[in-house]
């Protein structure tokens, strides 16, 4: 069995599974200090693992603006298409490219090469909603299935 | 629900899905590697969550030819036949296969259809004289399917099974076990169902783990699918016209009667089913509505899939059925319309006396 990923502590998650790491400049603008905030999002070792073999992402471009809690893309597996949800509300101001031509890299290294966009953004509290690593730890255990134990077993002889 | 391989699924680190209630793999590594090895060389899936009814007794051909839509009359001894369960209105309850013994017969239905069959079954076995069991739980089934599963089978078996035809089916030993081994599946492949005690299905399956590789049900969905095999819930359902799918081959009209008959005869051909594939990287889904070029609506998409012999998005629809063959039709997701060519089912067969690989 492959080794579990690690939840990254400083990172939060939502119920969509995608994480997000959030970065602070601080830059002076007109001699005033500012904050700006940066969201790297991607999605979870759970999620890339549930989807199984992936086949086709689709990510906005640079530019483009996204609000929390709205699709800003789609990745496709043979068996089904998730849609990418967006956890703050801002501009994207940087897509990962290398993803184009290794959508492997989602599940080699979702959580540092494998991150999807980076989101300019102002509201700090959009990401105080999410969960920490060990809430959505909590979270992912209560979505597997766990249906009752039945026996299937009978020893009767279809044969007799 | 389990079956009695789950503990084996569960040592295999397959990735467990509720199915209709039942928790089973969905594939064990990848679903495309599990799809080429039934294609290529042999794969193996556990299908014991499916419903297998037993009958036996002096009116189970009377009652059977009652509720079935094929004409049980007519069946040979060790044919198997796949035919529907229609309701009062010629809509399908269930597809289904049905197995002749001499002196019984065996109905294997679809997991999430058992119990309201057999809720059906209940109301109409009345007025006959027989027995009906069900034996899923003591009867376990494992299908393995492809070109290698024909020299691996048979080497575990002292029946002669290599001359077994298509949809045929014998009661043997499987290792020294007493199995019935039938010529049938769901996956466009030649190969074999076990049907097997389950006090018995685990050292079977333990030997054919060594030369089979186990496949879930996501394999075994985009193989059926390229197959241009119906699955119920998504092709299938309580309105679905048989004849409009073009399932003619599983329903016996020249029958006196059997249920359905008369509702299914009156039922106007407003409807088709097409296979189609996608001219792009785009992956049709299930659900997808189906429009011309200028976005009329002319039906929807019941299956959808990449599909890893074709390396391109493969889908089946239901359509109307004066649009012509020839054009294009259009899949739509998020207002947007893709591009599909119509391609006629199956997309891929082996078992046709001519196997079929379509050129897309």
């Amino acid at each position: 069995m492959e080794e579990k990923q690690k939840l990254p502590k400083n990172y939060r998650y939502s119920e969509t599974h995608e994480w997000t790491k959030v970065t602070t400049v601080k830059s002076k603008k007109k001699n005033k200090e500012v904050q700006e905030l940066t969201a790297t999002i991607g999605i979870t070792d759970y999620a890339v693992e549930k989807l199984g073999d992936l086949v086709h992402l689709e990510l906005p471009k640079v530019g483009d603006k996204v609000e929390q809690g709205n699709a800003f893309g789609e990745l496709e597996s043979v068996k089904t298409v998730a849609e990418l949800y967006s956890l703050v509300s801002g501009v994207v101001v940087e897509i990962n490219d290398d993803l184009k031509n290794n959508i492997e890299l989602l599940k080699e290294d979702p959580y540092e090469d494998g991150w999807l966009i980076k989101v300019a953004f102002n509201d700090v509290s959009e990401v105080d909603y999410l969960m920490d690593a060990d809430a959505y730890r909590d979270y992912i255990q209560s979505l597997e299935p766990h249906g009752e134990k039945e026996g299937a077993e009978e020893d009767e002889d279809f044969f007799m | 629900m389990h079956t009695v391989l789950h503990s084996e699924h569960v040592k295999l680190n397959a990735h467990i899905v509720d199915f209709h209630g039942w928790n089973m793999p969905l594939w064990y590594e990848s679903i495309m590697k599990e799809h080429e090895a039934v294609r290529n060389n042999a794969g193996m899936f556990d299908v014991s969550h499916m419903g297998r009814i037993l009958f036996k007794g002096k009116d189970s051909e009377v009652f059977l030819d009652c509720v079935l839509s094929t004409n049980v009359k007519k069946l040979q001894v060790w044919d198997a036949k796949y035919c529907f369960i229609l309701n009062e209105n010629g809509g399908i309850k269930d597809d289904c296969i049905l197995y002749k013994f001499p002196d019984k017969y065996l109905l294997v239905v679809n997991a999430s259809n058992r119990e309201k069959v057999l809720e059906h079954f209940q109301i109409h076995i009345k007025k006959f004289n027989l027995e009906m069991k069900d034996v899923s739980k003591s009867l376990a089934l494992v299908a393995v399917q492809g070109p290698d599963a024909e020299k691996i089978v048979p080497k575990l078996t002292e029946s002669p099974i290599q001359t077994l035809k298509y949809y045929k089916f014998l009661q043997g030993k499987f290792m020294k076990f007493d199995a019935l081994i039938a010529r049938t599946g769901y996956t466009g492949e030649n190969g074999y169902e076990l049907f097997i005690n389950s006090k018995d299905i685990q050292t079977c399956w333990a030997e054919l783990i060594k030369q089979v590789q186990p496949c879930g049900l996501g394999a075994r969905d985009s193989l059926r699918l390229e197959a241009g095999m119906p699955l119920y819930g998504n092709e299938l359902g309580e309105d679905s016209n048989p004849l409009e799918l073009g399932l003619h081959f599983a329903v016996s009209l020249d029958k006196e009667s059997f249920i359905g008959l008369k509702a299914l005869k009156s039922r106007q051909i407003g409807q088709r089913l097409t296979g189609f594939a996608a001219v792009n990287q785009k992956i049709p889904r299930g659900g997808n509505d189906i429009c011309t070029k200028a976005g009329k609506v002319i039906g929807k998409a019941t299956s959808g899939t990449y599909s890893p012999t074709f390396e391109r998005g493969l889908g089946i629809a239901i359509i109307e059925n004066g649009f012509p063959i020839h054009e294009s039709i259009y899949f739509k997701q998020k207002e947007e319309l893709i591009e599909a060519k119509q391609v006629e089912l199956p997309f891929y067969s082996k078992t046709r006396k001519t196997p079929i690989k379509r050129e897309l």
